[in-house]
């Protein structure tokens, strides 16, 4: 078995090689066969996942760590770089999800981008960005890491702007990239910190070194605190959350890859992978622990303002990733990964199930139009859709009774073993517990709202009237997921711990029974209250929101997400912009422009003035050359004098 | 063993003897035997090159010649170029009509001449060798006869030659005189004696040979022959001369200035310093405002010789292995650009001013990429060789404390863009419609699939070896 480790690698090979053969193959085979090759590669790679998994089961625990080296490459000595591998529990465990959800996401994309133009280059996109998540994953350093991380990035941006002939999308796309970017350069800074103190990018030295006190806790605080700069930006974290709703504008396959599986799971992976450095630095902990309740409180709540289905979605992946990040900041990394696995499988079941809605919405308008604009995604045009598409509304239902946390869904044993490892603590951390319990109180009512306003009543528009229930190729996945969404918190269910144990062998997950009963009621309550409000007997006709009328100014806040962008728009957008068109107008064109062009206009006059001395005689060259010779030995009998 | 150093001077010698021999008992028609002769010859003297790469430093013939590394790299230099310059004359000659056989035994005789140069470790030797490789150069700079252009270049490369030989010689007598030795490395253990006396027959002698060679070398204030050599010249014969010429005037300037004048730096580096900055400013300056091809390259064979003569005041750790990487890159660049060069000679004539240029990589792409790159090259752009021989010159003379050189080595790099690229616009995107040039032969194609590949490789394996290890 211990051979097959050596050939991991191919893990990450096999969507590359999905992209290579979908690429050279561009004109010899039909379109859709590009969804197909792109399917088959990452299945490939699911199955080397589960093999290397297998081979790594088969050691014994304290042996269950492997570094592949491939290629050793010294860019100025002493910094070199490695390309490796990092076979352990935590790397197999998230490439594993990656690679399960990833495959099952490439499937339903081939029914839901059916017929699209350029779908062969959606799925060479598709297939990269498993890659590159891959390689965040299995990496053995900090710089591959960072190259896996970036390539997410811009795969995110070629993904979400995949529909770039409408300016909107194409906007978002950028907008994804630049705020990461922002995260990144503190990630970059962090990354040159790292190696200046430690004196090598490899995981292995490092976290020895920290283990060993080789670094000083300022230090190591300035360095975490860098790096999690970086996890705000991919993880979509206060403040850097707002390119995540937007990034809804891409193909909805795409909005449960980024939310499931590919992109904005790397910074809690980081967090986790990075935790005896984090150990080091408690304020750093702190930070991140608080940061990560406020943006679960903070996105929760705009969640329950928004129209558009897929928006809802997003604001509470925001707000589920506060939870991983809480978790993962106050050092429960199991649990952490726990949730992160948990919630790849509801939110994309969620996501697809709204796409699924999407679909059949579009194709009903299609043959049923309606005289008033259309907007598949607006939740206020559906209703009653549960009749019309009952298998989308049971796997639907039973994502977001996972995501509102009810026993015994997936929700329910991850959320409740990060509040019970959290709830343990005191001081800031109880504070934190606190915003993530009146999270998910906000989860449930969120949850329960969406559900009414799509499936419950009657439906509100034609579409919605005339809406089907979607093909198998869509379904089955669905059901795929929901099947995981009710039966992967098992895994690690007390008693069971089979992920505790495989993570961090001798701690048992963390289970507390009035913790657990807690959480219920909290759910419970919130499904309550949403229900009794968004109930189609309580909901009059004509109204938009019933919640309108009782919060008034603050459900306009909520619905414009209580104004951030617009607050980023003029502390940074506009000025940055200004200034940028100043350099344009002035700087560029006067400046630098100007200096170029009389450099030119000057070299040119002088030139042309050295040009005449080549008048083509050749007592004139003799002539030139007397005088250097002359002009020479004058200088040497002066030199000498 | 003493002839050793002589060895590939030796076999291109006395190749184009037989090739003379052969020639003169040839049947008229095409001569292709005889560039596939002299292909042979030269692959014979890089051979043998190659095997005395590996033997230690060599000293023979009344240690007249030496062989070590520095003249390993300079000999492999002037075989590649001529090699490379043989495989692209042969469709010019015929197309030209002037396909003679004598030709290849000439440029044969000229290398021999040039490796000669590179082994010099006496003054005599490098006068000998010099006139020995000029003279081959002054026949073939009028090959093209009876066309006016190129009869031209010939007499007046040949007026001016003679020229400047008399000041080699005139310097010669006048270091002799001083010291009495002709010996390099005996003139340099003579200048380092702790009380050497009056010297001002040596320096007044020192700067006679400067001029001479600073000619050869195509120095500003001695360059003024260059562009109308090189333009009237028939093509392949100019790339020659931009490469393998130019490879020998330098080992001439190391030979002399390194080993015999090098103890005494100080009074030298002045007037060199002068002159590298004059050639690197006038050079670039002046190739802005050229409309043909080979007079800009010629410009541009100017201006390199003012970044080898910056290097030559370089840190001499680093200058040496530089200027060896500087001259194999630059002239691999020159010679692929001259390769294609000669793809715009046809029965009709030739045409080298840019318009006729103009969409010619549209009609050949792969022209119009390889032209690219070796522009690249010479401009210094990574990860060409080109980028990385200015990157090791510019260093070692920023060690030395040259700093002012190097800051108008990096502006004229800059204001060289401008020029080089020029090719590239006119080929790529002057004219929308494909022109059509024929089908380049084997030989060319070879040559500049080789120039290609050496001018990519040599970058890479640059980065990859941190250097190469010279």
């Amino acid at each position: 078995m211990d051979a097959l480790l050596e050939w991991s690698w191919l893990i990450i090979a096999f969507p590359l090689l999905g992209l290579l053969i979908n690429l050279i193959s561009t004109g010899y085979t039909r379109e859709r066969m590009a969804g197909i090759v792109a399917s088959m590669a990452a299945a490939a790679s699911f199955g080397m996942a589960l093999m290397v998994f297998a081979a790594l089961l088969s050691r014994p625990p304290e042996a269950r760590l492997v570094e592949v080296t491939l290629y050793q490459w010294a860019i100025v000595p002493p910094l070199t770089a490695e390309v490796g591998l990092r076979i352990d529990p935590l790397s197999i465990a998230m490439a594993l999800i990656v690679t399960l959800v990833g495959t099952l996401i490439h499937v339903y994309s081939i029914g839901y981008m059916a017929g699209d133009p350029h779908i062969r280059r959606f799925f060479m996109f598709l297939n990269l960005f498993l890659a590159s998540m891959l390689l965040l994953v299995l990496a053995d350093n900090f710089l591959i890491l960072f190259v896996g991380w970036e390539l997410v990035g811009l795969c995110s941006y070629l993904l979400i702007g995949f529909w770039f002939e409408t300016p909107y999308n194409a906007w978002a796309g950028r907008k994804a990239f630049i705020v990461n970017r922002i995260g990144d350069f503190g990630f970059t800074l962090g990354l040159l910190l790292l190696f200046w103190t430690f004196g090598t990018f490899r995981y292995g030295p490092i976290f020895e070194a920290a283990e060993h006190g080789a670094v000083e806790a300022g230090v190591a605080t300035l360095i975490t605190l860098l790096l999690f700069a970086g996890v705000t930006g991919k993880s979509a974290q206060i403040p850097l959350y707002v390119w995540l709703p937007d990034a809804m504008a891409g193909p909805t396959p795409v909005s449960a890859l980024i939310h499931a599986a590919t992109m904005v799971t790397a910074g809690v992976y980081l967090i986790a992978r990075a935790h005896p450095l984090f150990e080091l630095a408690p304020l750093t902990q702190g930070v991140i622990t608080l940061v990560g309740a406020a943006t679960a409180l903070w996105a929760a709540l705009i969640a329950i303002g928004q129209f558009d289905l897929k928006r809802v979605l997003a604001f509470s992946t925001i707000s589920q990733l506060g939870y991983m990040v809480a978790a993962a900041g106050a050092g429960a990394v199991g649990a952490a990964i726990f949730h992160l696995g948990t919630h790849a499988f509801f939110k994309a079941l969620l996501f697809l199930g709204a796409g699924s809605v999407i679909h059949a919405l579009e194709h009903a308008h299609r043959h049923h139009p309606d005289a008033s604009p259309f907007d598949p995604n607006d939740m206020r045009r559906m209703g009653g859709l549960a009749r019309r598409m009952p298998i989308t509304f049971w796997t639907f239902g039973i994502g977001a009774a996972a995501l509102a946390g009810l026993p015994p869904l997936a929700g329910f044993w991850s959320k409740d073993e990060i509040l019970a490892a959290l709830g343990k603590a005191g001081g800031w951390t109880a504070l934190a517990y606190g915003l993530l319990v009146a999270a998910a109180f906000l989860t449930a009512f969120y949850m329960t709202r969406q559900v009414a306003m799509i499936f419950a009543g009657a439906p509100r528009s034609a579409a919605a009237g005339h809406a089907h229930e979607s093909p198998a190729v869509m379904t089955v996945p669905l059901m795929i997921f929901a099947f995981f969404s009710v039966g992967v918190g098992w895994i690690n269910a007390p008693g069971l711990g089979a992920l505790s144990a495989w993570l961090e062998p001798g701690y048992p997950p963390v289970f507390h029974p009035e913790q657990a009963l807690l959480a219920t009621l909290v759910a419970l309550a919130g499904i309550g209250t949403a229900w009794a409000i968004y109930r189609p007997q309580a909901w009059p006709e004509g109204v938009e929101d019933p919640l309108r009328p009782a919060l008034r100014g603050f459900f306009t806040a909520l619905t414009r997400k209580l104004y951030v962008d617009e607050l980023y728009d003029v502390l940074f957008v506009r000025p940055f912009e200004r200034a940028a068109r100043a350099v344009a107008d002035v700087v560029e064109p006067y400046g630098i422009d100007g200096a170029v062009h009389a450099v030119a206009r000057l070299v040119g006059s002088l030139a042309s003035g050295v040009r005449r001395w080549s008048s083509g005689y050749v007592r004139q060259y003799g002539l030139s050359v007397l005088i250097g010779a002359v002009l020479l030995v004058f200088y040497i009998l002066w030199m000498l004098r | 063993m003493a002839w050793l150093p002589l060895l590939p001077t030796l076999i291109l010698t006395a190749g184009a003897l037989l090739l003379l021999l052969a020639e003169a008992f040839r049947r008229p028609g095409s001569a292709a035997g005889m560039a596939w002769g002299a292909l042979w010859i030269t692959a014979l003297g890089t051979g043998a090159t190659g095997v005395l790469a590996t033997w230690g430093p060599l000293e023979g013939i009344y240690r007249m010649v030496l062989w070590d590394r520095g003249a390993f790299w300079l000999s492999l230099t002037i075989l590649v170029g001529t090699g490379i310059a043989i495989l692209f004359s042969q469709r010019y000659l015929a197309d030209r009509g002037i396909e003679r056989g004598e030709y290849y035994a000439f440029l044969l005789l000229a290398a021999g001449g040039m490796l000669l140069m590179a082994v010099a470790a006496d003054l005599l030797v490098v006068f000998l060798a010099l006139e020995w490789l000029s003279f081959p150069l002054y026949i073939l700079a009028g090959f093209a006869r009876p066309q006016p252009e190129s009869e031209e270049a010939a007499l007046k490369y040949f007026l001016l030659g003679a020229f400047a030989s008399a000041f080699l010689v005139f310097g010669i007598a006048l270091i002799f005189a001083g010291t009495g030795l002709t010996n390099l490395s005996d003139l340099a253990a003579w200048l380092r004696r702790p009380d050497p006396g009056a010297q001002s027959l040596v320096w007044i002698g020192g700067a006679l040979l400067l001029v001479a060679l600073g000619f050869k070398a195509a120095a500003v204030p001695f360059h003024l022959w260059t562009p109308d050599v090189y333009e009237g010249a028939p093509t392949p014969i100019t790339g020659f001369m931009a490469a393998a010429t130019k490879t020998a005037a330098v080992a001439a300037l190391i030979r002399v200035f390194w080993t015999g004048l090098g103890p005494a730096m100080d009074l030298w580096a002045g007037p060199v310093a002068l002159m590298a900055a004059a050639t690197m400013l006038v050079g670039n300056g002046v190739a802005l405002l050229q409309s043909s091809f080979k007079r800009m390259m010629a410009y541009s064979s100017i201006a390199h010789a003012g970044y080898l003569l910056m290097g030559l005041l370089g840190e001499p750790s680093l200058a040496l292995p530089g200027v060896m990487f500087y001259l194999l890159a630059y002239s691999i660049a020159t010679l692929g650009a001259f390769a294609v060069a000669v793809r715009m000679a046809g029965p009709n004539g030739e045409d080298q001013s840019f318009g006729a240029y103009a969409g010619v990589a549209r009609g050949s792409p792969g022209m119009g990429a390889a032209m690219a790159l070796f522009m690249l090259s010479l401009i210094g752009v990574p990860p060409t060789a080109g980028f990385f021989a200015k990157l090791m010159l510019f260093a070692a003379a920023w060690q030395a404390g040259w700093i002012a050189l190097v800051l108008i080595g990096v502006i004229t790099t800059v204001i060289s863009a401008y020029f080089y690229l020029r090719v590239v616009v006119a080929m790529w995107m002057d004219r929308p419609e494909p022109r059509h040039l024929p089908r380049p032969d084997p030989g060319a194609r070879l040559s500049m699939a080789l120039s290609a590949f050496a001018t990519l490789f040599l970058g890479v394996l640059w980065l990859m070896l941190g250097g190469l290890s010279l």
